[in-house]
């Protein structure tokens, strides 16, 4: 009997070892990644769209649950063909841990969509959406807040009027993506 | 010494099963036998979850339609099509259907042979007779469906969840997917 307790215990060690496997989390990514001149890391302000004030009191909620977006782009230029794959994996398997949860996948010719998200259907911490194309790379946005609301997304979108061209990071953006 | 042994024994036994029980859930399932298409370049691959589901019907409109999609679609699980305009990869496709029809004892509700290739639909029995578990459908030979611009050879559309037979043909009106056409007219009542 005092074996079987052993045993027992030692295979509840064993399984909680395997369920929380070290899976690179995001941030640890970030980090690695940071002087990677083959990436875009930039974290995109609310503030970077305006509202006007006859906006709808559901896109004013949205607009004020989100945080930012964060953007990670990679594209793919002449020297790091050879890097984009692996690159991809990288993503993609951080993209594979249980507490993103999956919305909808396709992949067609070469091209890749991944909609997940962080949180509940109701009270969203972070969305997610990864695309990815064998010709021109790849990219993660996260779309980060407290409580968003979906519903309440898609009348945000309605509503916004202007983005700041102005801003320094719509310039970073754009210069990566020439 | 007899009754040291008995115990020694009963002990190994009770090892083996307590490690079989342990191992069992840590055994991922093969999901679906057609997941593994979704790494194959001649492969379009298009997976809608339940989270999805539940979302868009959050997302649409007041008018009474949308309402009653929202509740259509809340008995949902996964819609999960995979086509190919590689002729090797659907006769693969093809030879999986024929296995996945057999082990998961699908039955037949529908068959039509039309100008754009041969469609079969099968399900699997839900609770009750307007109910299915899996609504099921193998297009094969088709020349005039196209996907990004190719002609496809093999599609293959599964539709789990609590589908009533009844709205289903609805549900899948909106959503654009070859062949969806006959889901309409197999359930059509």
């Amino acid at each position: 009997m005092k074996n079987l307790k052993y045993v027992s215990l030692l295979l509840m060690v064993l399984l909680l070892n395997i369920s929380c496997k070290d899976e690179t989390s995001i941030q640890q990514f970030y980090v690695d990644s940071e002087n990677n001149d083959d990436y875009l890391m930039i974290d995109i302000p609310t503030s970077i769209v305006s509202l006007p004030d006859s906006a709808t009191p559901e896109a004013k909620q949205a607009y004020n649950s989100i945080d930012k977006v964060n953007l990670l782009a990679f594209k793919i230029n002449e020297t790091n063909k050879a890097n984009f794959q692996t690159e991809k994996t990288k993503v993609l398997n951080i993209l594979k841990n249980p507490s993103y949860i999956e919305l909808m996948r396709v992949n067609s010719n070469g091209r890749k969509v991944i909609a997940k998200y962080v949180g509940s259907e109701d009270h969203m911490e972070e969305a997610l959406i990864f695309v990815s194309d064998n010709n021109q790379g790849f990219a993660l946005a996260r779309v980060l807040g407290d409580d968003m609301k979906p519903e309440n997304m898609i009348k945000l979108l309605n509503s916004i009027q202007n983005i700041d061209k102005d801003s320094e990071v719509f310039s970073k953006v754009e210069r990566f993506f020439k | 010494m007899k009754t040291i042994n008995n115990k020694y024994k009963m002990n190994t036994k009770s090892i083996i099963m307590l490690l079989l029980m342990a191992i069992t859930p840590l055994i991922s399932f093969s999901q679906s036998l057609f997941e593994k298409y979704e790494d194959l370049d001649e492969v379009s691959t298009v997976v809608v979850t339940k989270s999805a589901f539940r979302l868009m019907g959050k997302i649409g409109s007041d008018s009474e339609e949308a309402k009653q999609y929202i509740n259509d679609v809340q008995s949902l699980d996964n819609l999960a099509v995979y086509s190919t305009s590689d002729a090797r990869v659907a006769a693969n496709m093809k030879a999986d259907v024929k296995k996945y029809l057999k082990s998961e004892k699908l039955s037949e509700l529908f068959r039509v042979k039309d100008k754009n290739g041969n469609v079969k639909i099968y399900v699997r029995e839900g609770k009750d007779d307007e109910h299915v578990k899996e609504l099921f459908m193998f297009i094969e030979n088709i020349d005039k469906v196209k996907i990004d611009g190719e002609t496809m050879k093999a599609v293959i559309v599964t539709l789990t969840g609590d589908i009533d037979l009844n709205r289903v043909g609805k549900i899948i009106d909106k959503m654009n997917i070859p062949g969806g056409n006959h889901i309409k007219e197999a359930t059509h009542k």
